[in-house]
């Protein structure tokens, strides 16, 4: 199933399949795991934990988010910094420190697909400080930009996605509406080209959409996807403010749980590090290409510009091609 | 005065408990660490612990949050509590 998902994801962010993958690109990421996912591989940067733990995991948080960058940019550098605990939270200081010590490490790109709603905060808190520390250091920052919990009420966007410069990521789904399109012809609900996120963990079971997603392999061997997809912020956004998120990705991933069973799970987390990966492997691409590297000061705006319509909202999903194009004009009008 | 106070510290600025001592994660305004520390120790505090990125963790009278909340010097204020991330079934 894995690989259904991820051929699912690249296509929906229309990443050109022949991009380098990550060279030379260090990306760090802040959360529950200090050493790389079982059995990667992965080219090892830093790992570091900055909180009190025995585990080099603290849960499986941290390797499905690891494993979603490592799709797109698997020849990148990875740095881990431990800083979620065995109960999935954080401190202030904590998070400081890991930041402190990836700023040391020379980085591309963080991922951080964690955060907390501060009310209030126009960039002033301290997880956006600290993240601001990084974008001074020349590192482009991907955050996470919050999830709403089930029947709760509307979350807003989390910092330090909110922070001005970093690149705030909501979820989107690729759904196939084949079957309804095409009522008169006999189809397996879902066609052989989508599935069904099941089984799902079950806290978010409310989270999920009705409809199949779509596997980007054509929904039958007659009928293409092109009419059938409906690309749909997902549910359980919080609710844009400004100009946050800034950009949606698919936000899905499936893992094997203790006993065996591949269970689906859905969040802004697993959405950050498709952005993630996807800029590692075009900052690759256009190192490769121009010799030249992309500011990360522009990165948030180079991402947001080339971003494609995904409703009447004016919510926009991350497009590879737009963005890889975008990044190398960017870098051919310095000369 | 402080650009971001959290609603938790707001609340204890606002309605301090006399004697109750808090401990804050204080994130001082660029160049203003000394200031600061010098702050809290003359409010009754004590800086427990530097935290990287120039920020202070101090322990101080509830009473004296509402001095800090109002310094120019400081830019956020929080508790030191951990804060819930997302997770897996944790939205």
């Amino acid at each position: 199933m894995w690989e259904t998902v991820i051929s699912s994801i690249w296509d929906c962010v229309n990443l050109p399949r022949t991009i380098a993958t990550g060279d030379d690109i260090h990306i760090g990421f802040f959360d529950s795991v200090y050493k790389p996912p079982e059995n990667a591989d992965i080219t090892l940067g830093h790992t570091e934990s900055v909180i009190t733990s025995d585990s080099t995991e603290t849960n499986i948080h941290g390797a499905n988010v690891t494993t979603l960058a490592l799709a797109f940019a698997s020849e990148a550098t990875y740095s881990f910094y431990q800083v979620v605990n065995e109960s999935g939270r954080f401190g202030i200081s904590e998070f400081a420190e890991g930041i402190a010590r990836a700023i040391q490490h020379d980085l591309d790109l963080i991922n951080v697909s964690a955060g907390a709603h501060m009310e209030g905060c126009q960039g002033h808190c301290a997880f956006c400080t600290a993240v601001s520390r990084c974008l001074q250091a020349g590192i482009g920052v991907v955050a996470a930009a919050g999830n709403a919990a089930p029947d709760g009420p509307p979350e807003r966007i989390n910092c330090p996605a909110n922070r001005e410069g970093v690149i705030a990521v909501g979820g989107m789904i690729t759904e196939c509406h084949c079957t309804e399109n095409h009522p008169d012809v006999d189809i397996d609900d879902p066609p052989p080209g989508a599935f069904y996120p099941s089984p799902v963990t079950e806290q978010l079971a409310d989270m999920t959409h009705e409809a199949p997603i779509c596997g980007q392999e054509g929904c039958t061997a007659d009928i293409i996807c092109i009419g059938n997809q409906v690309d749909t912020p997902w549910r359980g956004n919080p609710t844009p403010i400004r100009d946050k998120p800034d950009v949606l990705a698919p936000c899905y991933t499936v893992y094997t749980t203790d006993d065996g069973t591949e269970t689906f799970t859905f969040g802004s987390s697993f959405a950050a590090p498709v952005v993630t990966g996807t800029l590692a492997a075009i900052l690759s691409e256009v190192a490769a290409e121009t010799d030249k590297t992309v500011p990360a000061d522009q990165l948030r705006s180079l991402v947001r510009e080339s971003a494609a319509i995904v409703d009447q909202s004016g919510a926009k999903k991350l497009d590879g091609t737009r963005l890889l194009n975008d990044c190398l004009a960017a870098v051919s009008s310095k000369d | 005065m402080a650009q971001y106070v959290h609603p938790d510290v707001e609340a204890i600025r606002d309605d301090p408990t006399a004697d109750a001592m808090v401990t804050l994660v204080i994130v001082p305004e660029a160049g203003q660490v000394d200031a600061v520390s010098d702050l809290v120790q003359q409010a009754g505090g004590e800086i427990i612990e530097e935290v990287p990125l120039d920020m202070l963790k101090a322990t101080l009278p509830e009473t004296a949050v509402d001095t800090l909340a109002e310094s120019p010097d400081i830019q956020a204020l929080h508790l030191d509590e951990e804060l819930e991330v997302l997770t897996p079934g944790n939205p």
